[in-house]
């Protein structure tokens, strides 16, 4: 079943299930795409849930035929922002341990070495992450976490194309950067 | 690299490169070492997403979609409900409207029977019983100018009356 077949069930017909397959299709994206945008777990799911509602609202207007996770995520992008404008540009990141989960769950376990060394290495890259310019981390979540195309990220960006891929290009140059500082160190 | 170049490695990368553009970074990507070093470096984003799809911060703790829709559904009937009430209410007025328009009141219905009954007897009716009522008289919308003779006499005397009192010389 595709996104208008369900569209059309929730606002012909009233299908609550078919609202709730639809957006179960792009939660897990939408969820990751924002907090990598956030990191602050109780943001994200405020966030979440204020877009679904919106969403859901709108809904009967919606026109956009087979552009809903664009869409979705254009409603998701100015919860985002209106949470990162709140907080004045401060990031209220959440602790590492928080986020990638407790040392001694996996001091216990076969290959912790690995494991711990894999933690680093995820820890490094989202630190380097949280570093990068907002625009440029908003591409870089879009396409990474959101698994969105270039040209959907610049609809919902609201710029060329050639601007999100010139996004793009610098947080990869960026971040190269930032993560042969924290080897060399 | 030029700018076209980087642009095209990025949407070949992303799968949104048309034919000729895929054609041409097949090409370069066996001839030039440097596109092929750009290309191998955007691999750090794909080992990027699914090492942070792992992360346990990365999976919802609830299912949002389920609690906005059983939300939004629960505030929807309940507007349904006012709508419903508020157009009941509205076919119940019409109803009554009409059904007064239709059906003469009661106190008509007696005035008609009374009426019928004393023309059957052979009794004379006093000419003030078959009129309205003063106050429909008084706030009548339109001229009751057949009806009422005694009342436009009366006000044409008056009319008169104050003609000759202001050509009365003043004292």
């Amino acid at each position: 079943m595709d996104d208008s077949f369900l569209i059309r069930k929730y606002c012909n017909e009233g299908d609550g299930d078919a609202a709730i397959e639809l957006l179960k299709r792009y939660e897990r994206p939408l969820y990751q795409y924002i907090w990598q945008m956030l990191q602050q777990q109780q943001d994200c799911e405020d966030v979440m849930q204020e877009t679904f509602r919106k969403a859901l609202r709108a809904l009967p207007n919606y026109r956009e035929e087979n552009h809903f996770k664009g869409w979705l995520f254009r409603i998701g992008r100015n919860e985002a922002i209106d949470i990162i404008r709140r907080r004045r540009r401060t990031i209220v990141a959440e602790a590492p341990e928080e986020y990638l989960g407790g040392v001694q769950d996996i001091v216990s376990l076969p290959g912790a070495r690995e494991l711990i060394e894999e933690r680093e290495s995820v820890q490094a890259l989202m630190s380097a992450i949280a570093l990068l310019p907002e625009k440029e981390k908003e591409v870089v979540a879009m396409r990474t976490q959101g698994e969105l195309p270039f040209k959907e990220i610049a609809k919902i960006v609201g710029v060329p194309i050639g601007t999100v891929l010139a996004r793009m290009h610098a947080a990869k140059k960026r971040l190269k950067s930032l993560l042969n500082t924290e080897s060399d160190r | 690299m030029n700018p076209k170049t980087r642009d095209e490695i990025l949407l070949y990368w992303s799968g949104e490169a048309d034919a000729t553009q895929e054609a041409k970074m097949q090409v370069l990507l066996k001839s030039d070492p440097e596109v092929r070093v750009y290309f191998e470096e955007l691999g750090v984003f794909d080992a990027f997403r699914g090492r942070l799809a792992s992360l346990p911060a990365m999976t919802p703790s609830r299912s949002f979609a389920e609690g906005a829709v059983s939300e939004i559904l629960a505030e929807r009937s309940g507007w349904r409900g006012i709508g419903l009430w508020v157009s009941v209410a509205a076919v119940a007025i019409v109803i009554l409207a009409v059904a007064n328009m239709v059906w003469p009141s009661n106190e008509k219905r007696k005035k008609e029977v009374v009426r019928e009954e004393t023309q059957e007897k052979g009794v004379v009716l006093p000419e003030a019983m078959g009129m309205p009522r003063l106050s429909q008289r008084l706030f009548a919308r339109e001229r009751q100018t057949t009806r009422f003779p005694k009342i436009l006499i009366a006000q044409e005397r008056a009319r008169k009356l104050r003609i000759r009192l202001e050509k009365f010389p003043q004292l």
